[in-house]
């Protein structure tokens, strides 16, 4: 078995017992279908579409599932010691990396699917006269592009994660740089940036989403998730590196 | 830490950057029909295939209206069309009366009323409103046409 399958299934299994997973994953359940069924409400008769509202709902909450989920995989092996004997074993850091951010994406397309209930089946049963069921073809568009952000936030807090050893002071620089660092930027820029703040629609990121959602495809923002989310994965690796090499 | 990781993380970095910016500079786009959002018909495909020089859209709306996010995606799948046929350079603009109160001062003295998109290509100036734009009013259902 491949080192990285090893690892992935070791963390996933980690993840179903930890208690660090079940409650965050029904957080962002509680808190996702409360936007959701704001974001319903306050859209009637507006044109926006179901697939729309349910990725316009689930992706303010990502960067703080990704933060709370990964802020475990390296500060925990840091905190107990842990670290050592995995960076003792003939374990590429690269596979070491990809596993454990595996196991955090598997975790987060399982809650995504869950959160897909709502709009796909129980939505449309209670109100089949006003509302067509989603298509396939646009709910996969919207899960590509929330998935692809998952990934940004989840790269980015596994890297967040190797440098630290407690895990909450991990999640908490996540959150800063996922969550907190996006918003404060379109903030400041929609208060001192008026020739920027004309040509910015909304959030970019949750343009991303509903323009996703919405059939309009762009390679650059594909890029953008891609590239970052490696990145983030490269910063990792090298950080792990230097762990191994410090001994 | 030591020189040579952070050397690799900072090359890393400037690689993630330079691909990001090649790929905006690209800005390869492409509209798929998924649910019931319409693309850009073929008609109006060929209006802007004819049409050159710049065209400024200015979107004049608050941000928190129901119907700005829906108008703007029309307004950039309406860009991404004209682009794809090399027609006319299509420059958004978004005025938000909350935030921009000069240009919207301005607006108000062109008789430009809020919630409309004003498209104005060299002298010629065109309103449209809110009721204009949407083919019909109903939860979720509607769709825009082009």
């Amino acid at each position: 078995m491949k080192a990285i399958q090893v690892i992935w299934l070791r963390e996933v299994r980690a993840f179903q017992g930890a208690f660090s997973c079940g409650v965050p994953v029904a957080a962002f359940l509680a808190v996702y279908g409360w936007t959701f069924v704001m974001t319903l409400r306050n859209n009637e008769g507006s044109v926006l579409q179901i697939q729309s509202i349910w990725g316009l709902s689930a992706a303010p909450w990502l960067p703080l599932l990704g933060a709370v989920l990964t802020m475990r995989l390296f500060a925990e092996e840091r905190a107990t010691g842990m670290i050592d004997l995995l960076l003792s074993a003939p374990i590429r850091e690269r596979d070491l990396v990809l596993g454990k951010f595996l196991s955090a994406m598997t975790v987060i397309a399982v809650t995504l699917g869950l959160s897909l209930l709502v709009p796909v089946l129980l939505l449309p049963a209670l109100s089949a006269p006003l509302l067509a069921p989603a298509g396939a073809a646009a709910i996969a568009a919207t899960a590509l592009i929330l998935l692809l952000q998952a990934s940004t936030w989840c790269a980015a807090g596994t890297m967040i994660s190797v440098l630290f050893r407690n895990q909450a002071a991990a999640a908490v620089s996540s959150l800063i740089v996922c969550s907190a660092l996006p918003v404060a930027v379109y903030a400041a820029i929609l208060a001192w940036l008026p020739g920027v703040r004309t040509s910015v629609a909304w959030m970019p990121l949750l343009v991303h989403v509903y323009d996703f959602s919405t059939g309009l495809f762009m390679t650059s923002v594909i890029t953008l998730y891609v590239a970052t989310t490696l990145f983030f994965l490269f910063a990792c690796s090298k950080l792990l590196a230097l762990l191994r090499l410090r001994g | 830490m030591q020189i040579s990781t952070l050397l690799a993380i900072a090359l890393g970095g400037v690689l993630c950057f330079l691909v990001v910016a090649l790929a905006y500079h690209t800005a390869l786009t492409w509209e798929v029909n998924v649910g019931k959002v319409t693309q850009v018909s073929a008609r109006t495909r060929d209006i802007l295939a004819d049409t050159q020089g710049s065209i400024r859209i200015t979107c004049f709306m608050d941000r928190r209206h129901p119907m700005f996010r829906p108008v703007s995606r029309l307004l950039r799948g309406l860009r991404q069309a004209s682009r794809s046929v090399a027609g006319a350079d299509i420059v958004i603009l978004y005025v938000d009366p909350r935030w921009d109160l000069a240009r919207a001062g301005q607006l108000a003295a062109l008789e430009v009323p809020e919630n409309t998109l004003l498209l104005e290509r060299q002298r010629r100036r065109l309103i449209v409103t809110l009721d204009e734009m949407v083919a019909q009013r109903s939860p979720l259902r509607t769709c825009y046409f082009h």
